[in-house]
């Protein structure tokens, strides 16, 4: 069972049972979008303790990437960028 | 005087911090003490309005907006240069009855002389896009600002190069004939020619106000920031049912819940809050923040998209006539007060600091504080 | 409020075993794993089948756990995808149920955290850049897909960990350019012969070691990393040797670890300050492993168990908790190194972007209290999970100092919670909501 995601539009494939965060790291997808002033977001921990992996599906609010089932159909974008940079 | 006054400063939050720093303007070195550290009472867990916008009118609006003078003035002299930003309050009316209160509180602000635009829906959203259906109108108080408790402190610390002795608790105040000559504290005692208590809810009992000054607390949330320093809106938004309870003055507010959404600098928004009398527990209950978050995502739905990264509670110290206790004590000689400011501390604290400052110096000072005068209280016994 | 017998936090071994020896004893249990399936980082599944990197002993294990669980699932509600973010004011214990969207305060007969273990991490400059990954995070894309990120990976640390990663990458065909090892192991020969008297850390050690040593992996000693930078779409790895040399490797990967610590962010200190008791089981109160966890998770449950009989207990700890703790120390002695010092520029806090020196500008005498305030370290959205102990190390403070604390518990949330789940908080019979309706 394998499904599609989107990041920032890009088609990301994932198997059924995969985070949002390995889909997005074996798909080259390293640098998740501005974080702080000085950091950007990324996967880090994998046990959604140090809140760095986190995305938005579509307007909602941010999730941590690595402790969220994949779901087809995921329209995900960086947590603190609208739009598509 | 010869030679300086020794001079013991109680409590190293706003107030007592302003008070020290005024003085070693003047060249006086006050010895400041803290039971905790400095801004770790209600100077540390309050919002940002510097707001003349919010204030009972009357004596407390005129003295609000010379507070909120000092704070341009010094944030012109650099004092508090990029701590201190000017920016908008608006009071916001959700329905036709609270439209009515703002623009009475509106006509009040406006013979104080404060520059007021009062706006429809349109003319709100036109300034806070996204602003809730709920919001019927409002008042925009054009010349209010914004600080941060802590940063001021802190600041001011820095500037006077004022050290602060911390975990240090007054247990009592020593007196010779009702004259105050030192305090004793929980490392020793200290001599003193004057004596400046600024320690809030304490400050009653070590100066035999116990019955004047009571606890009122303050559930405040703080979100993430949707872009890091990228601030929503550029004022704070506060509901008409803050200004109900502000303009009742020391009655029951009417509702426990004052609303406040102050965007933060840094992209994160402060909300507040509940106004919970003679509670001095510093905790959180879900009951109150879910009941707080609810009013606030009416008033402005995109705080749907964020979350709540932290929540906290200020216990503020707060009179029953519901004007500030700052002066001479009325029974014991060379022994100041100055407490009792509720959730207006950090927007009054400078301007109290400055003043205390003067009396104890003997100096004249312009604003009138008649009204602030101890001795309206009758004190039931010193701790000493 | 849902009547709920004993609440568990976290599914993983400690979790689950209690979970079912508590049920085998008569309890209703709920168990919340904030996940949406169980076995924790340890037993983390695989999300295809035929790709599991677990031991034949781990396998073992969890077969016998999810068996248990299954014989009293009656007894068990399981709740997934359900994150615990504290406890408030008024005692209730709150959950953040993500699949309904609801936060849910409830009110236990008994709370035991199983919420597994933190890594430490020491910061070197750059290790907040995308590219770099925590061993336990590595550990997890590999345990669930079989798989790693494509291009080079290096792996560097101290202790079991990072070692166990490089051959986790060695063993799916993407073995690293490097191990480096902050501690220097050979040196402790007596310890390395102490590891062989147990058998289990000993052939699960040798058979890592003979996957790196056929996989090529250049396994170096007393080495650290100093800086990571990006350089195109690589990492340039800086790492020093021994006390003078230094070398340069260009990576797609940088897997970091510094060893595990018990979980205690934002938990509860207290056994019973609400009229309901608490207690910790497996690696979240101290680290042990996987074995120990299962054999923790069941003791926490017995001694629950007696408290809410109002029994006496008597019983001892269990022989594989004993065992594991000489097992670790064993380990900590074997692989141990100094803390690094660490450079101004080094960024301490990620979710705030401050660094050391934005540390050290506070001056001396600050209370922990101002350094959060102030200074505003470990108030970021991880709540100071990862700077929390280098800052407590660096300014001589006890961790826990730096951890908002409202009465008697850490401030809630201690995991950061949507606005839209607390406003549709199913609140029931609330204090607050009281005093809303009868002012005093």
């Amino acid at each position: 069972m394998n499904g599609v995601l989107y990041w920032r539009g890009r088609a990301i494939p994932f198997s059924s049972g995969q985070t949002v965060a390995s889909a997005l790291m074996l798909a080259g997808v390293t640098d998740f979008g501005a974080y702080s002033s000085h950091t950007r977001a990324r996967y880090f921990c994998g046990i959604g303790a140090c809140q760095s992996c986190l995305v938005s599906d579509q307007d909602g609010p941010p999730f941590e990437a690595c402790i969220t089932i994949a779901c087809a159909g995921m329209r995900l974008r960086p947590f603190r960028e609208t739009e598509d940079a | 005087m010869a030679q300086a006054p020794k001079v013991v400063v109680i409590g190293a939050g706003i107030v007592g911090v302003s008070v020290a720093y005024f003085l070693a303007r003047a060249g006086i070195r006050a010895v400041l003490i803290d039971s905790s550290s400095p801004s770790a009472g209600a100077t540390g867990s309050s919002d940002g309005a510097i707001s003349v916008a919010s204030k009972q009118p009357g004596m407390l609006m005129a003295f609000a907006q010379q507070a909120r003078g000092l704070y341009a003035r010094l944030s012109d002299e650099g004092v508090l240069a990029g701590l201190y930003q000017r920016r908008p309050t608006y009071l916001i009316a959700r329905s036709t009855e609270e439209m009515a209160l703002l623009e009475l509180h509106a006509s009040d602000l406006r013979s104080a002389g404060e520059a007021i635009e009062v706006a429809d829906r349109a003319g709100l959203v036109g300034q806070i896009p996204d602003l809730g259906e709920c919001v019927h109108g409002g008042v925009i108080v054009q010349n209010d600002g914004h600080a941060l408790g802590y940063q001021i402190t802190e600041r001011l610390l820095r500037l006077a190069e004022l050290d602060v002795l911390r975990n240090c608790a007054c247990q009592r105040l020593i007196q010779v004939e009702n004259k105050v000559t030192g305090i004793v504290t929980s490392q020793g005692e200290i001599a003193a020619d004057f004596v400046v208590v600024a320690a809030g809810l304490e400050s009653g009992r070590l100066c035999g106000f116990t019955k004047a000054i009571f606890p009122r607390k303050g559930q405040i949330i703080i979100t993430d920031s949707a872009r890091p320093g990228e601030v929503a809106f550029n004022g704070q938004v506060m509901a008409a049912t803050y200004i109900a309870a502000k303009r009742r003055g020391a009655k029951a507010p009417p509702s426990p819940i004052g609303l406040v959404i102050d965007p933060l600098l840094t992209g994160q928004f402060l909300i507040g809050g509940t106004r919970e009398d003679n509670r001095v527990d510093t905790g959180t209950d879900v009951g109150a923040i879910s009941a707080i978050l609810r009013e606030a995502i009416e008033l402005y739905p995109p705080l749907m998209t964020r979350r709540v990264i932290r929540t906290f509670s200020g216990v503020r110290s707060a009179s029953h006539d519901g004007i500030p206790i700052v002066g001479f004590h009325p029974e014991v000689d060379n022994l100041l007060i100055a407490t009792g400011f509720e959730g207006d501390g950090i927007c009054l604290g400078p301007l109290t600091g400055s003043i205390v400052a003067d009396l104890l110096l003997g100096r004249d000072h312009e604003v009138d504080i008649a009204a602030f005068d101890p001795t309206r209280l009758a004190p039931s016994g010193v701790a000493a | 409020m849902p009547e709920m017998s004993v609440l568990i936090v976290g599914g993983g071994p400690a979790g689950i075993s209690a979970a079912a020896a508590l049920a085998e004893r008569g309890h209703t249990v709920t168990l919340v794993e904030q996940r949406d399936r169980l076995g924790g980082a340890i037993y983390r599944q695989a999300a295809a089948p035929g790709i599991s990197l677990l031991s034949r002993r781990h396998e073992h294990n969890w077969a016998g756990l999810t068996r248990r669980l299954e014989a009293v699932a009656a007894s068990v509600r399981i709740c997934f995808r359900t994150v615990f973010i504290g406890i408030d004011n008024t005692g209730q214990v709150l959950l953040d149920d993500r699949a309904t969207g609801h936060v849910r305060p409830v009110r236990p007969g008994a709370l035991l955290f199983a919420v597994g273990a933190m890594e430490h991490i020491e910061p070197f400059e750059g290790w907040d850049l995308p590219g770099v990954v925590s061993a336990g995070g590595a550990q997890m894309i590999l345990k669930e897909t079989g798989r790693f990120m494509d291009g080079r990976a290096m792996v560097a640390g101290s202790g079991p960990l990072p070692f166990a990663v490089a051959a986790q990458l060695a063993a799916v065909n993407r073995p690293p350019l490097a191990l480096l090892e902050q501690g220097t192991p050979w040196r402790n020969p007596w310890a390395g012969l102490q590891l062989l008297a147990n058998p289990a850390a000993a052939f699960e050690t040798l058979s890592y070691a003979r996957s790196l040593f056929l996989s090529g992996v250049l396994y170096r000693t007393g080495v650290r990393v100093l800086k990571a930078t990006t350089r195109g779409d690589r990492l340039a790895v800086e790492v020093r040797v021994g006390q003078a040399k230094i070398r340069d490797y260009e990576v797609d990967t940088l897997v970091v670890g510094n060893g595990l610590r018990p979980n205690d962010v934002g938990l509860p200190r207290g056994s019973d300050l609400n009229g309901f008791p608490i207690a910790k089981a497996g690696d979240c109160r101290e680290v042990l492993g996987a074995d120990a966890a299962i054999a923790d998770g069941a003791f926490a449950a017995e001694r629950l168990d007696a408290v809410l009989k109002g029994e006496r207990t008597a019983s001892k700890e269990p022989r594989a908790v004993v065992r594991a703790r000489k097992l670790q120390a064993l380990l900590g002695t074997l692989t141990g190194s100094e803390p690094a010092s660490i450079e101004d520029r080094t960024i301490l806090c990620r979710c705030d972007g401050s660094r050391k020196a934005d540390l050290d500008a506070l001056g001396t005498g600050r209370s922990a209290f101002e350094t959060r305030l102030v200074g505003r370290f470990c108030m970021g959205s991880c709540q100071g999970r990862f700077c929390r102990a280098n800052v407590a190390r660096l300014a001589g403070f006890d961790p826990v100092s730096l951890e908002g604390r409202g009465r008697g518990y850490p401030r809630w949330p201690i995991r950061p919670v949507s606005v839209a789940a607390l406003c549709a908080a199913e609140i029931e019979d609330d204090p607050f909501q009281r005093r809303l309706e009868t002012p005093d």
